[in-house]
């Protein structure tokens, strides 16, 4: 019984954790919009907290001291004002839904607690680590050290914290951003029933629970998820806030760094996103840029310090790869063979076919929107790097396709499932 | 008296609905009681293996027998991941005697040429054993 009581108690601490420092009241009297809630705070809140995990990741300090410090405070301010402001009715399904879902998930979870490949191999070493109070720097010594380490550093952040020190939980904290995120998108949709379809299609079409053992997709996912719902669907009520907003995509661009290598690349994506959406002005693109090259630089030398330098999996061998690809042949079989994996993952996780499918049927009926057009640009952004790693990849191929294309393509359909609320809007003619 | 419009039974009645079918979807009653009946020890052994797969049994055995000061090195002749990094202890050597060999073949002459060629252990001594799995001391 005391397992379960503390599988409640963890889910319970994420959300009074997470709802500091924002929350619904203090979201909307800062940006002057009010159709933000408490999963909007909680998201935002979110990236926030990723941000000091990662300052914290370097120096010695007390996680409970810290984690209870942000516990009692939220605490105090929440209860205050969900005293004042409570109502049952506004409890909505979907909030119901959301929390079914996330328990369901967190009791197979804490079932099998069993670590997949990766999971084992790569990032519970550094798990461990910070775990037993180790610094940054023992990374070296670990297999795969050229691996982030933040997703790791929660991971044991909430492992520590928890009373049964059972190492699932630390873990419960993807699957519980997982299914904010999604609710989050979800809330947009002012249809209940709509936005329940909408809520039970995505956790339903992209929930792979061999990704909840120990990898970093969800975390991905849920990033770009919370950066495609304030990126597309969040229109400022007045201009003062939108610096607000270019702080946090900054966050966002930063911590995607420290995630996972591919975060490097797709840091790039969302800093191209930002500077050709139309939304910002001149002075608040040119201060993105500016943070975005010291988040670069920043995690360029740190990297480098931690870790004598900047490794990939496999060496960015030119030579070699030019000289495979002198026949046109090859270069035909390998994009064909890229392009049917491609075909298969969409089937694994057939979100995509609803995302293809409604962007289509939205295009029959609709111009290019601005947020079309942008989703369309990350798109190809993002499967062209998909394309150069497994032309450029210097071993088997096709091995490689079959164990890591569905890991890659779950990480960014956090963003391309803002299609689906695009195209729900539109069809309820809702603004 | 509380009043409920046709419409609102409408939904209330789909919302229950709703909320049983996720319940069932996620077995969230039956894994709830699983989880209340096994200790975690027990459904880390019945999904790792004691001597299959990852076979956590067998290590976590040798590793509460022998009290270990140093990371044991575990090698698995399956094609499963090593569980080494669950007994993991930071800033400790890897000890260069004692190692533990899972899903090992004795007889298989694939198995010996890979442990003397990949972990470069050729003569060894059993010191325990159980079905696939070993605990070796190497002879230098």
């Amino acid at each position: 019984m005391i397992e379960i009581i503390q599988i409640a108690y963890s889910v319970f601490f994420l959300f009074i954790f997470f709802l500091f420092p924002l929350n619904k009241f203090f979201l909307v009297s800062l940006t002057n919009n009010k159709e933000f809630n408490n999963t909007d705070a909680i998201s935002i809140n979110f990236i926030i907290h990723c941000f000091f995990f990662f300052l914290i990741s370097f120096i010695k300090i007390n996680y409970y001291f810290y984690a209870y410090t942000i516990f009692i405070l939220s605490i105090i301010i929440n209860i205050f004002l969900i005293k004042k402001n409570f109502n049952f009715k506004k409890i909505s399904l979907l909030d119901i839904v959301s929390i079914i879902t996330l328990f369901g998930i967190v009791i197979q979870i804490a079932l099998t607690n069993r670590l997949e490949w990766d999971g084992l191999a790569h990032w519970f070493y550094k798990v461990q680590i910070f775990y037993q109070n180790g610094s940054v720097l023992d990374i070296r010594d670990v297999p795969f050290s050229n691996y982030p380490h933040l997703g790791s550093f929660i991971w044991a952040f909430f492992w520590k914290i928890s009373y049964l020190k059972y190492e699932y939980l630390g873990r419960l904290f993807y699957i519980f951003i997982y299914i904010i995120s999604i609710c989050s998108l979800a809330k947009q949709i002012k249809n209940s029933i709509y936005s329940n379809i909408f809520f039970i299609a995505v956790t339903t079409l992209t929930l792979d629970l061999y990704l909840f053992s120990g990898y970093q997709e969800y975390f991905l996912f849920s990033i770009f998820a919370i950066f495609s719902r304030f990126f597309f669907l969040s229109k400022n009520q007045h201009h003062e806030a939108e610096y607000l907003k270019i702080i946090f995509f900054c966050f966002i661009c930063f911590i995607l760094f420290w995630i996972k290598q591919e975060g490097e690349f797709y840091s790039l994506f969302l800093f191209c996103l930002v500077l050709l959406k139309k939304e910002f002005t001149k002075k608040n693109k040119f201060a993105f840029i500016i943070l975005f090259i010291l988040s670069a630089v920043s995690w360029y030398f740190i990297e480098s310090y931690i870790k004598g330098g900047i490794a990939y999996q496999g060496p960015l061998n030119k030579d070699n790869y030019l000289s495979r690809y002198k026949d046109v042949a090859i270069i035909i079989e390998t994009f064909f063979y890229i392009t049917l994996h491609i075909i298969k993952v969409m089937i694994r996780y057939p979100v995509w076919i609803l995302i293809i499918f409604s962007i289509f049927l939205y295009l029959k009926k609709n111009k290019f929107t601005e947020n079309i057009k942008l989703i369309i640009i990350f798109f190809l952004l993002n499967y062209g790097l998909i394309y150069a790693i497994y032309f450029w990849i210097p071993y088997d191929f096709i091995l490689s396709l079959q164990t890591s294309l569905f890991r890659l393509m779950q990480q960014t359909t956090g963003l391309y499932i803002v299609a689906l609320i695009i195209f729900f809007k539109n069809i309820l003619k809702e603004k | 008296m509380l009043k409920i419009s046709n419409n609102q039974t409408k939904f209330i009645i789909m919302s229950l609905s709703l909320i049983l079918i996720l319940i069932q979807k996620f077995n969230l009653l039956y894994n709830s009681y699983i989880i209340l009946r096994e200790p975690r020890e027990v459904r880390l052994i019945k999904y790792y293996g004691y001597c299959s797969k990852e076979s956590f049994g067998f290590v976590n055995h040798i590793y509460k027998k022998y009290k270990f000061i140093d990371n044991i090195r575990t090698y698995n002749f399956d094609d499963y991941a090593r569980i080494e990094s669950f007994f993991f202890k930071n800033k400790i050597k890897f000890n260069e005697q004692y190692f533990i060999l899972l899903n090992f073949d004795k007889d298989n002459k694939k198995h010996s040429d890979n442990l003397k060629t990949e972990y470069n252990i050729s003569s060894y001594k059993i010191i325990e054993f159980k079905d696939s799995c070993y605990l070796i001391k190497k002879y230098d």
